[in-house]
């Protein structure tokens, strides 16, 4: 979905440098017009002792020119280990310490978002109500999330917390594919594996479809890639679809990893998302690669 | 998956829509605790282990820095909330309660021992596990850390297949008996 010869849509994203760290894997395919509604760059670390409300706090402080609006949610619970089944484990949801937060730290536009929390850090785009397009991973989000972890990396060490170990990375593309006033909008115009049954039952009234695939990402690490697809209301109704792949990473995995990392599940959520979706929709979505 | 905010027609299988709450009341000026928040339909049997575990935990960790006469560091929430998951992750409705104690470098140890045989999950203060399984013949059966690059899948389901066993040969020496 990046396409080269675009400009990147966010001013405020532009320009980032985080050179020190090549971008991995291959060029990804691209389209002028991805129906994509929100990107996802996140990390995920063992809890930071002492990483609490306070010092979340001081943290957006720093922050506020980029992201002026700060507002506060639970926080996310641990994703599980990469291939164990969401069945084991009983969803529980531990605090140490004091309760802990999530804070949300917003751009004026709100199209850009930071979430931070005692085990996470987030990079997210929306598309929202901005009028600019999606501002590409490699122009735009790969240095913004790259910055925001530096970031948070020397903000960890300038007020004498603990560093943190990180130990996955994950991409999620939202996709919301046509619309109630598209005349192709059924899920089986949109996904090649879901075209509908020519026999007595024809097109489903609603779909909810989740499937993973494991793949290998940076230096063979455990990976899995899941596609969440849903019509809830059948034809004519708009179609979510979210890719997300999730890499793993090894106990001494330091900010050049997590970025390599985080390129391989950028590039395998955009293969995955040719591959699974129709080729006549490529051409309408601008494919471009 | 929980870290997209669209809008999204399916739930959310990781996030509780009703919270048991089960929190230590804080009896002293001291916030070194763990607080589970367990979902609405979790297992009976399995919460009286979990919460005899973070009972357990919570004492750890008020233990005062050279709990051990020799400097030992005080036990870590990190490696406490680290030993919650994984006790979670393994242990099943009829997994009988473990034992639990710290360690000098600020980690804990969840350990179970049954006939000769054991299973231990060693914490280390950052919340890294390190799980070793034996037979009564000192055999290794199960072995592996987390985190892993290459996955901890296969290491999980061993993991809990030989905490099964342990916990079947508990109860059948139970059985026996009466």
């Amino acid at each position: 979905m990046d396409n080269p010869n675009s400009q990147p849509g966010l001013g405020m994203l532009a320009g980032v440098g985080d050179d020190d760290v090549p971008i991995s894997g291959t060029p990804s395919p691209s389209f002028d017009r991805p129906p994509l509604v929100e990107v996802a760059l996140g990390v995920e670390f063992s809890p930071v002792p002492g990483f609490g409300a306070v010092p979340l706090a001081r943290f957006a402080d720093r922050l506020q020119d980029r992201y002026p609006v700060v507002q506060e949610y639970p926080p996310l619970p641990p994703n599980p280990p990469i291939g164990v089944d969401d069945q084991i484990g009983g969803g529980l949801v531990v605090n140490v310490g004091a309760p802990s937060i999530r804070l949300w730290l917003l751009s004026r536009e709100q199209d850009q978002l930071l979430q931070i929390q005692r085990d996470r850090l987030i990079v997210n785009w929306r598309a929202g109500t901005s009028s600019s397009s999606y501002p590409r991973y490699r122009d735009a989000l790969r240095p913004a999330f790259a910055r925001e972890y530096q970031g948070m990396l020397s903000f960890l060490m300038d007020v004498g917390l603990p560093t943190s170990m990180p130990v996955g990375v994950e991409v999620t593309y939202v996709n919301v594919v046509a619309g109630p006033s598209d005349e192709s909008s059924d899920i089986g115009a949109i996904l090649r594996s879901q075209r509908p049954s020519e026999g007595r039952l024809g097109a489903p009234r609603t779909t909810r479809l989740q499937q993973q695939w494991k793949w290998t990402g940076h230096d063979g690490a455990a990976s899995i890639l899941t596609m969440d697809a849903a019509q809830t209301a059948g034809g004519g109704s708009a179609i979510a679809m979210n890719l997300t792949a999730r890499s793993a990473l090894g106990m001494n995995a330091g900010i050049d990893d997590v970025l390599r990392s985080l390129d391989l599940c950028h590039d395998e959520v955009v293969s995955a998302f040719v591959e699974l979706t129709e080729p006549d929709r490529h051409l309408e979505w601008g494919r471009t690669s | 998956m929980g870290v997209a905010t669209a809008p999204q027609p399916w739930p959310s299988h990781h996030q509780p829509t009703k919270f048991l709450i089960q929190r230590d009341t804080a009896s002293r000026d001291d916030q070194r605790q763990i607080a589970v928040t367990f979902p609405p339909n979790y297992s009976a049997a399995k919460l009286d282990l979990m919460n005899f575990a973070v009972g357990k935990l919570n004492q750890l960790l008020r233990l005062e820095r050279g709990w051990d006469g020799l400097g030992a560091t005080q036990v870590a929430e990190t490696a406490a909330g680290s030993a919650i998951r994984w006790l979670d992750l393994l242990a099943e409705e009829d997994t009988f309660s473990p034992q639990i104690f710290p360690l000098s470098n600020g980690g804990a140890q969840v350990e179970w021992l049954a006939g000769g045989e054991s299973l231990e999950i060693e914490i280390g203060p950052q919340g890294d596990v390190g799980i070793l399984g034996l037979d009564a013949a000192g055999n290794v059966l199960v072995e592996g850390d987390y985190p892993d690059p290459h996955g901890s899948s296969e290491l999980i389901m061993a993991a809990r297949k030989h905490l099964s066993a342990l916990s079947g040969a508990v109860r059948a020496a139970g059985s026996s008996r009466t």
